[in-house]
């Protein structure tokens, strides 16, 4: 302990390094523990330990009054400054995915512990140390040039490729391009921790590149971890805002440790080690829970707004993703219409133009009529689905009974039936229930329905239809498996109508978008049956399911509000 | 019916009768073709016939993926030349049609030239 006393005394100007040192560690700790096996993070903890060796092997030289163990921690710190070299260039392939040249990282390791012992021996790097106001630091020897020729070389090629990854490429990710644009800022800001050779040439300044190194570590840290959630501009503005009042902070320490040093300098006499000691035990322990609470303050007061504020924004969010769904739907109508309608123009192209040379050819001549007349009637169908479902007429409503009325289209639909082999199952409720309803439009949703439950059946099978009048308990009741949302604020009169078959099934794959238009496996569907009909129950204030296994069914449960 | 001399078929894929019978009107009075409105149908054939010099398959049918076909064809017949054929023409489309393999890529309505151009390039 007499060993400590006799060469190291409390220095304020370790303060800073030691803290640079000490946060960086902790980050690269940090990042680490989130998540142990990605080797990203493996080097960049690697990256920032020696970076926490290099500021603390400072920390001492200031803090030493011995020429010959201060000269031998400047050449520990320079050698972890080596070290760092080579890790951050090591973390940059990794993030950029150049596997390929990671032979050449091998190299470097191995190149840096044939280093180790030259550095550590023999003035490689410093030739000896300048004694300046803030403490010993190291004599660059004229070999040190070459490393820093190496370092800024090897930087400025990371640092462009990270900027062309940010800026230019057009195959990556906006989540990667994002996380290349943090780094690119990150490195850039940590070339002023190269600041911190100039003294090494006898430039009698300061270094306080440590902050920036601090800095560069806090920004690839807050990428690493966070980049997903928080757009660019907002980190640089709270990394900013953090630093700032960070360094306040540090400098409030310092006074309060300079005060209070001169004080006990006063009244014990002496310069005391242990009591600086204890200062830089005060200082670590205390300095990261305050410099959290400033982060929440600086979160909650400059970067979170009012509520007003907070409401408004969320109003415009919600503004954009509504505008954002509806540009998907249009998209999804286009796509599908495109396709839909470029199949029969092409059948209709393609025999117009071999008509001229085949007019007296009867074959020729049937098909054409054959072909050419299906083809329009399909272009024509579709135009009417099409308006049936952009823009519905406005619905008749008169008191429908739904009973009758499902017993009516089933009667409509009863060669089909009889053809596809399917019995029918039956069960409505005694009395007869009425709906407000438009009559044809839904007897037009009940036939969708109905000729999918038959086609879904072509080797026979049982349609089941169920009518049920239900109060508001027994609809929550039903609610099933399906993604479909319900509406169950329909009051205490439900009329509930289930439509289920023992057909094929639809996968569990389609299911979230049989009611998407354009959507359909069938061979002759236009995909836009499922939609009107989902289109006419929601017009009539209700809600239709759909439940189905493959090689089961499919069962269609619609709940509407009976007439009162 | 004017004679071909070469002696591979051409295989063509689509559910849409329109579309079958049109490549049919303008093909078949210059090469051998197979025709079939499935994917299950166009393997069956791959599998069975051997003469099979070129495939015509439309990119959308209501029960498999055309670009799926595309890249089980290409697995099983790597020599074999497919032309894509879609309604709708996207750069994504095209990109993922040539990177699974596809020769060609036509977007219809097509005109009789086109095919003819095209069949003629692949299948000589």
């Amino acid at each position: 302990m007499s060993w400590l006393a006799e060469n190291f005394y409390f220095n304020p100007y370790a303060i800073l390094p030691f803290l640079s040192g000490l946060g960086s560690f902790l980050l690269g700790t940090l990042t680490l523990a989130k998540s142990k096996d990605k080797t990203i993070r493996l080097i960049f903890f690697y990256f920032s330990a020696s970076l926490f060796l290099w500021l603390f092997s400072y920390s001492l030289i200031y803090s030493c009054n011995n020429y010959s163990i201060a000269l031998y921690l400047a050449r520990f710190g320079c050698f972890s400054v080596f070290c760092a070299c080579p890790l951050f260039y090591h973390f940059t392939l990794l993030f950029l995915k150049k596997n390929n040249e990671l032979t050449y990282i091998k190299i470097l390791y191995i190149l840096l512990i044939i280093l180790l012992p030259f550095q550590m021996s023999t003035s490689i790097s410093f030739k000896g140390l300048y004694n300046y106001y803030f403490g010993f630091y190291g004599k660059a020897a004229p070999s040190y040039l070459i490393f820093i020729l190496v370092f800024f070389i090897l930087c400025m090629i990371r640092i462009a490729q990270l900027h062309f990854q940010a800026v230019q490429s057009n195959t990556l990710s906006d989540e990667k391009k994002l996380q290349s644009k943090y780094f690119f800022i990150s490195f850039l800001i940590a070339w002023f921790a190269g600041i911190d050779f100039l003294p090494k040439f006898g430039i009698e300044i300061f270094p306080f590149g440590s902050i920036f190194a601090l800095i560069w570590v806090s920004f690839t840290t807050y990428a690493i971890l966070r980049h997903q959630l928080m757009d660019i501009n907002i980190v640089i503005r709270k990394g900013v805002a953090y630093s700032f009042l960070i360094a306040i902070l540090t400098v409030f320490y310092l006074v309060v440790v300079l005060t209070t040093e001169k004080f006990f300098q006063h009244l014990l006499g002496y310069q005391s080690f242990w009591v600086s000691l204890v200062y830089i035990v005060i200082i670590a322990i205390t300095f990261t829970p305050l410099k959290d609470k400033i982060q929440h303050i600086v979160d909650r007061i400059i970067f979170k707004g009012t509520h007003e504020q907070i409401a408004l924004e969320n109003e415009r969010l919600r503004q954009e993703i509504i505008q954002a769904e509806k540009s998907k739907v249009v998209s999804t109508l286009a796509s599908g219409m495109a396709h839909e309608i470029k199949n029969p123009l092409t059948a209709i192209k393609t025999f117009s133009e071999h008509l001229p040379k085949n007019l007296e050819n009867p074959e020729f001549l049937k098909k054409f009529s054959r072909i050419v007349g299906n083809e329009v009637d399909r272009i024509d169908n579709l135009v009417h689905q099409l308006l049936d479902f952009a823009k519905p007429s406005p619905l008749s409503l008169t008191n429908v009974d739904i009973c009758a009325l499902l017993n009516d289209t089933l009667s409509f639909l009863n060669s089909k039936l009889l053809q596809n082999k399917i019995s029918i199952e039956t069960s409505f409720t005694p009395q007869r229930i009425f709906i407000q309803a438009d009559k044809t439009r839904l007897r037009q949703a009940f036939l969708n329905l109905l000729l999918n439950a038959i086609e879904a059946m072509p080797a026979g099978g049982t349609l089941n239809i169920r009518c049920l009048s239900l109060d508001s308990r027994d609809s929550q009741n039903m609610q099933g498996s399906s993604d479909q949302s319900r509406n169950t604020s329909h009051g205490n009169n439900y009329l509930t109508i289930i439509i289920a078959d023992t057909g094929v099934g639809i996968a569990k794959k389609d299911l979230p978008h049989i009611f998407d238009p354009f959507y359909s496996n069938k061979d002759n569907g236009t995909g836009l049956g499922l939609s009107i009909t989902q289109g006419i129950i929601q017009e009539h204030g209700g809600t239709i399911t759909v439940d189905s296994a493959v090689g089961v069914g499919t069962t269609v449960t619609i709940i509407v509000a009976r007439a009162s | 019916m004017s004679t071909t001399t070469t002696s591979k078929k051409i295989l063509v894929v689509d559910d849409e009768e329109g579309i079958r019978e049109s490549l049919k009107l303008i093909l078949e009075e210059h090469y051998p073709l197979i025709v079939t409105d499935s994917a299950e149908q166009c393997l069956n054939c791959l599998a069975n016939a051997k003469d099979i010099g070129l495939v015509l398959l439309d990119i959308k049918m209501p029960k498999a993926n055309g670009l799926d076909i595309l890249k089980e064809i290409k697995e099983k017949r790597p020599d074999l030349k497919v032309i894509i054929i879609t309604g709708y023409k996207s750069v994504e489309t095209a990109t993922e049609a040539v990177r699974l393999g596809a020769s060609g890529y036509i977007v219809k309505p097509f005109k009789t030239e086109e095919i003819l151009t095209v069949v003629k390039k692949n299948l000589g």
